[in-house]
C-alpha cells in the first residue's frame, strides 16, 4: 500500500466483475450459489440453487457419479445458465479442484489461501504442477490455485488477473460469505443473510 | 407318443384330436407338474393352457397318465382318461374339482423359449399363460422415485448485498516500528489517543470507507464487519488501511483509517 503520492489506479485492467462458484455440501444436502462481484467485493449478482437431497436410492442409481453429477450438472451448470453478468473468471474453493472446468464459458480457478513460512520471499508465481501453481499476491498473502485450463498462456492472464484484483480486494472472503449465506438460506443457521 | 410342444409344459390336453371348442378335459404330466404348479385363479370362464401350441395336431393326444387328469375329470366331463396310473406314482396331489368352466392356470415350469396362443373352446376360453403372463407393471423411475432433476434456482441480489463483509487484519508481526507508529500517530490526531497510551490491535487493508455502511471490529477474534453501501454509477473509490487502536486509558477501541495510505480503485 503506497502513500498518496505514489498511488496507483489500481483495476485499471480488472474491471470485470470477479466470479465465484461455490458448493455447500451438508450430509446428503448440496446446494450451490454464484457470486459476482465488482473489482472490490461487492456483490453485483447472488444466485443460489434450492437444496437438492440425495437419497439412499441416488445413491445406488447414481453410485460414483452422484457427486460429479450433483455438481456439474445440477448446481453449476444450472446456475450459469441463470448468469446475467459476465466476470472476467471464477473463482472456486480449492477443495472443489477435481471438478474444475469452465463455467458460463469463463475459465475457473480454484484457490486455498496458504501460509507461508516465516522469511520465506516467494516468487510472484511457482508453478507447482500442469495446472497448479502458488501466487503471491500483494502483503505477502500467498494462495494455491488451480487452473481450468492447461493453456499455459491463459494461466498467466488468470495469475496477473487474480494478482490485480488482490490488490483492490481479498481475493477468498467472498467464498466465505457465500458459505454463510448458503448455510443461513438452508435453515441451519439464522444468521447471514439476515444481517447488516 | 408325447408332442415336444407339450414336454416343456405340464399341463397336457387328454382328448384324442383336440380342436377349438372341444376342450374336454387335461390331464398334468407330472415330471414337469411338482404339486402345487396348477392354481385355481378367477371365476371367469376362461381356461388358460400352457402348450396349446400343439392342439392343433390332428390327433395330438397325448398318452397322459391319468391321476390329475382323473382329478379333473370330475368336473369337465367327459374325459377319457387313456392311461390310468396310480396316483402315488405320479407324486402330485390330487386336485380339487374344478368348476367348469374355470380360469386354471399353468405356472411356468422355468422352461424358456416356449410358445403357447390362445384357443377358443366351447363354452371355454382358452389362452396362454405361463411364460405370457400378464406382465408386471413397469414404473418411470423418473417420476416415481425421482431421479435428481434440476433445482431452482433463486435470486438473492440483493439481499446477500447487505450481508457484512468479514475481514482479517494483517500479521502485525509484519510490520515494522515505523509502521506502527504511523498508524498510532493517526490515532492521535483522529480521534486524540496518546501514541503511549495506544495499543495497535489490528490493521487491515482496502477497506473501501466511502462506501461503509456500518462496521464493527471483534477484538476476541480480530474480526472487522462491515456492510457496504450500493452506489450505482459510483466511478472509484478509495480503499483505505484501516487500524484498530486501543486507548488503554478508557479501554475504547477507535478504528482509524489511515488518511495517506489508501489507494484508488476503479469501478466502472
Amino acid at each position: 500500500m503506497g502513500n498518496a503520492g505514489t498511488q496507483a489506479r489500481e483495476g485499471s485492467g480488472g474491471r470485470r466483475p470477479v466470479g465465484y462458484f461455490y458448493h455447500l455440501r451438508r450430509d446428503d444436502r448440496h446446494s450451490g450459489a454464484i457470486l459476482v462481484t465488482d473489482p472490490i467485493g461487492v456483490p453485483l449478482e447472488f444466485k443460489y440453487t434450492e437444496p437438492v437431497t440425495a437419497t439412499r436410492l441416488h445413491k445406488i442409481l447414481y453410485g460414483r457419479t452422484l457427486e460429479r453429477y450433483i455438481h456439474e450438472t445440477l448446481i453449476r451448470d444450472r446456475l450459469a445458465r441463470e448468469l446475467q453478468t459476465d466476470p472476467q473468471y471464477f473463482i472456486t474453493p480449492y477443495e472443489d479442484k477435481e471438478f474444475l472446468s469452465r463455467i458460463a464459458g469463463r475459465e475457473a480457478m480454484a484457490v486455498q489461501r496458504l501460509r507461508p513460512a516465516p522469511g520465506e520471499n516467494g516468487r510472484p508465481f511457482t508453478r507447482v504442477r500442469d495446472c497448479e501453481g502458488i501466487v503471491e499476491l500483494e502483503e505477502g498473502a500467498t494462495v494455491r490455485l488451480a487452473f481450468s485450463t492447461a493453456d499455459e498462456a491463459l494461466q498467466m492472464a488468470m495469475v496477473a488477473w487474480l494478482q490485480e484484483i488482490g490488490r483492490t480486494m481479498d481475493v477468498l472472503e467472498p467464498l466465505e460469505r457465500i458459505a454463510n449465506a448458503l448455510t443461513a438460506l438452508c435453515g441451519e443457521g439464522k444468521k447471514g443473510l439476515g444481517n447488516g | 407318443m408325447r408332442s415336444r410342444g407339450f414336454r416343456r409344459y405340464a399341463l397336457r390336453f387328454v382328448t384324442p384330436a383336440l380342436r377349438p371348442g372341444r376342450v374336454s378335459g387335461i390331464a398334468l404330466d407330472p415330471q414337469f407338474a411338482p404339486a402345487g404348479s396348477i392354481e385355481l385363479l378367477l371365476p371367469p370362464q376362461v381356461l388358460e393352457l400352457d402348450g396349446a401350441s400343439g392342439l392343433d395336431r390332428p390327433g395330438g393326444a397325448a398318452p397322459a397318465r391319468a391321476g390329475c387328469g382323473a382329478a379333473f375329470e370330475a368336473a369337465c366331463s367327459p374325459v377319457r382318461s387313456l392311461a390310468p396310473a396310480p396316483e402315488a406314482e405320479l407324486g402330485t396331489e390330487p386336485f380339487e374339482p374344478l368348476p367348469c368352466p374355470a380360469v386354471l392356470r399353468i405356472m411356468p415350469l422355468g422352461r424358456p423359449g416356449v410358445r403357447s396362443r390362445p384357443l377358443m373352446a366351447a363354452g371355454t376360453r382358452v389362452r396362454s399363460a405361463g411364460l405370457l403372463a400378464p406382465a408386471h407393471a413397469v414404473t418411470d423411475g423418473r417420476r416415481r422415485i425421482g431421479l435428481l432433476a434440476d433445482p431452482a434456482v433463486i435470486d438473492r441480489s440483493l439481499r446477500f448485498g447487505r450481508m457484512p463483509h468479514a475481514r482479517r487484519g494483517i500479521d502485525l508481526a509484519s510490520l515494522g516500528d515505523g509502521d506502527r507508529l504511523d498508524y498510532l500517530r493517526e490515532a492521535e490526531v483522529l480521534r486524540g489517543v496518546p501514541p503511549e497510551r495506544g495499543e495497535l490491535l489490528a490493521v487491515f487493508r482496502k477497506v473501501p470507507v466511502e462506501l461503509v455502511r456500518r462496521i464493527r471490529f471483534l477484538a476476541e477474534s480480530g474480526l472487522l464487519l462491515y456492510t457496504i453501501t450500493r452506489a450505482p454509477g459510483l466511478q472509484r473509490t478509495r480503499l483505505h488501511d484501516l487500524a484498530a487502536v486501543r486507548n488503554r486509558d478508557s479501554g475504547g477501541v477507535h478504528l482509524v483509517a489511515h488518511r495517506t495510505r489508501y489507494r484508488t480503485a476503479f469501478l466502472a
